[in-house]
C-alpha cells in the first residue's frame, strides 16, 4: 500500500518535469538534437524484426514498379541496354569534362576519379509521418556509406541520396520528397545514344505527389539549333537522366524518370514545363543499392596507396 | 497494468506503423492509418490515469524517434522530440475525460475515441511544428496542407482502429488493468 503511494508520489512529480522537458525539446532548434537522432537509430533498429517484414508485405501489396506483361527476357534486355546508355552518357559528360579540366590538371589538380562500390540494402521503414517521406536503409558506416553516397533502385533509377549515417542505418530522402532539393537533368530528345545526340536540360522541383516538375531550356537557345521549336523535340515518354555537379559524379547520367506531361508555362507560355515521373515509386521501394565511393580502393588503383 | 504486455504490442505495432503504412496510403498523399494511435487510446480507455498518461507519453516519444523530418534546402534531416509525445498525452487525457461517459466494452467506442484522440494528437503536432516553422527552423513544413492531411489520417484511423480492436478486446485479461472490470467478450451483456 505504502509503496504503492511513493510510487504514485514519484510519476506525479517525473510526470510534469517530462512534460516540460518536451515541450522545451519541441521547440529547440534543429542543430542543438544531436543526441536524439542516437537514440532514433536505436529505436529503428530494435523494431527492424517486425518493421522489415512488413515493409516487404507493403511491397507485396503495393509494388514499387506498375505491373509489366512484357516478356521477361525484353525486360532484361530493356534494362542492359539502359545500363549501358547510362554508362555512354556518363562517359560522354567525363570527357566534356576532362576536357574542360586540362588545364587545371597542368596545374596540379588531379581528377577524381574514386570507384565505387555496389552496396545492396533493405529499406527497414518509412518515417512513422508520412509527412516525411525518408527512408530508413539498414547500411550504415560499417559499410562505408556516407552522407551523400547516391542510391539507386533496378540499377539505373535514381532514387535520392544519404542524408544521416548512423552505425547500422542510414537515412535516405528521394528526390520525390516535398523538402528535396531540386535536380538539374537532362531530356535526352534522341533515342539512341550518339555524339551528336540531342539533349535539353531542365531544372526539376519535387510537386509533392511523387512527381518532379520543371522548366526546360528552350532548344533555340543552343547553338546551331536557332530555328528550333520546343514542341518538334519535346514529346511524353521521353527520358529524364541527371546532370547536376552539385550531385556526386557517379550519380550522374543515372536516370531521374520519364517526362509524362509537356504544358506551356503559366508566366512565359513560349516556354515548356515537364512533369516527370521516375519509373518506381520512390517511396515504396524495399530493396535499394548504395553507390559507396571507397577511397582505399581508389588509392590502390592510383598507386597511391601502401 | 501489465508493462511487459504493453511493451510488447507497442514493438510489434510501431513495426507495423513503419513498415507497412506506406501500403495504406491514399495514393501520394501522407494519408495513411495510425496503428499505435489506437493502441495508446485502448490504454487510456482502460488505465489508471497516471499509468495511461505515461503509457501515451512512451507511444508518443517513439513516434517522435522515428519521425524523420527532412531539412529545407540542405541535406540532412532531424529528429525532434516532442511533438507526438504532448499530443498523445494530451490525447490520454481527454480520452479519461471521456471515459467514463462512453461504454468502455464495446469496439466501436475505441474506433471513435481513436478518431478523436488522432484528431487532437495530430493538432497538437501540427501546433507545435508549426512554431518551430515559425520560429525560424529550417524544417519541411507547410501549415495549411498539413493540417488537411493529418484530419484525414485522423479519421483513416478508424480503418486500423477495427484491426486494432480485434487484437486488443481478446487480450484485454493479459493488460491486467486495475481499474477496470473483468471482460467476457466484445461485449459484455449485464442481464
Amino acid at each position: 500500500m505504502a509503496a504503492a503511494g511513493s510510487r504514485r508520489r514519484r510519476q506525479s512529480v517525473l510526470l510534469p518535469i517530462a512534460v516540460f522537458l518536451l515541450m522545451v525539446l519541441a521547440v529547440v532548434p534543429s542543430r542543438y538534437l544531436g543526441p536524439t537522432q542516437w537514440v532514433a537509430d536505436l529505436v529503428k533498429v530494435s523494431v527492424a524484426p517486425v518493421s522489415h517484414p512488413m515493409r516487404a508485405a507493403a511491397a507485396w501489396l503495393r509494388p514499387a514498379v506498375s505491373k509489366d506483361d512484357r516478356p521477361e527476357e525484353l525486360r532484361f534486355l530493356e534494362q542492359q541496354a539502359d545500363q549501358w546508355e547510362t554508362l555512354y552518357r556518363r562517359e560522354q559528360r567525363e570527357n566534356r569534362e576532362l576536357r574542360a579540366r586540362v588545364e587545371e590538371l597542368s596545374r596540379g589538380v588531379a581528377v577524381n576519379t574514386l570507384p565505387v562500390r555496389q552496396v545492396p540494402a533493405p529499406v527497414i521503414s518509412a518515417s512513422s509521418d508520412l509527412s516525411s517521406g525518408v527512408l530508413t536503409v539498414r547500411a550504415g558506416r560499417g559499410s562505408q556509406v556516407e552522407i551523400n553516397t547516391v542510391v539507386v533502385v533496378g540499377g539505373t533509377q535514381l532514387l535520392g541520396r544519404v542524408e544521416r549515417v548512423g552505425a547500422l542505418t542510414c537515412q535516405v530522402r528521394p528526390i520525390t520528397d516535398p523538402g528535396a532539393l531540386a535536380v538539374r537533368g537532362r531530356v535526352a530528345i534522341d533515342d539512341a545514344p550518339s555524339a551528336s545526340a540531342r539533349s535539353l536540360a531542365c531544372l526539376l522541383r519535387p510537386a509533392g505527389d511523387g512527381l518532379l516538375v520543371g522548366d526546360v531550356q528552350d532548344p533555340a537557345e543552343l547553338a546551331g539549333h536557332d530555328a528550333a521549336l520546343i514542341d518538334d523535340w519535346l514529346e511524353v515518354g521521353q527520358t529524364v537522366r541527371l546532370d547536376d555537379d552539385s550531385w556526386p559524379a557517379n550519380a550522374q547520367m543515372l536516370v531521374v524518370g520519364v517526362v509524362e506531361r509537356i504544358e506551356p508555362a503559366p508566366e512565359s507560355p513560349l516556354r515548356r514545363v515537364i512533369t516527370v515521373r521516375p519509373r518506381v515509386t520512390l517511396s515504396r521501394v524495399s530493396e535499394v543499392v548504395l553507390r559507396v565511393v571507397h577511397e582505399s580502393d581508389a588509392l590502390s588503383e592510383t598507386g597511391g596507396g601502401p | 497494468m501489465n508493462w511487459g504486455v504493453f511493451a510488447v504490442m507497442t514493438w510489434l505495432l510501431l513495426g507495423v506503423e513503419v513498415g507497412l503504412r506506406p501500403a495504406l496510403q491514399i495514393g501520394t498523399t501522407p494519408m495513411a492509418p495510425s496503428f499505435l494511435l489506437p493502441l495508446g487510446v485502448w490504454v487510456a480507455l482502460w488505465a489508471p490515469k497516471h499509468v495511461a498518461a505515461s503509457a501515451c507519453l512512451i507511444l508518443g516519444v517513439l513516434l517522435d524517434l522515428t519521425f524523420e523530418m527532412p531539412l529545407a534546402d540542405r541535406v540532412g534531416t532531424t529528429v525532434v522530440l516532442g511533438p507526438y509525445a504532448l499530443g498523445c498525452l494530451l490525447m490520454s487525457q481527454a480520452v479519461i475525460a471521456a471515459r467514463g461517459l462512453v461504454i468502455k466494452r464495446n469496439p466501436i467506442t475505441l474506433v471513435v475515441l481513436s478518431v478523436v484522440g488522432a484528431m487532437i494528437a495530430h493538432s497538437v503536432v501540427a501546433a507545435l511544428l508549426t512554431a518551430r516553422w515559425l520560429m525560424g527552423d529550417p524544417i519541411v513544413w507547410e501549415p495549411t496542407s498539413q493540417l488537411i492531411a493529418r484530419a484525414g489520417i485522423s479519421a483513416y484511423t478508424a480503418v486500423t482502429a477495427v484491426g486494432v480492436s480485434f487484437v486488443l478486446y481478446p487480450l484485454h485479461p493479459l493488460f491486467a488493468f486495475t481499474s477496470s472490470s473483468p471482460m467476457r467478450g466484445f461485449v459484455r451483456r449485464d442481464d
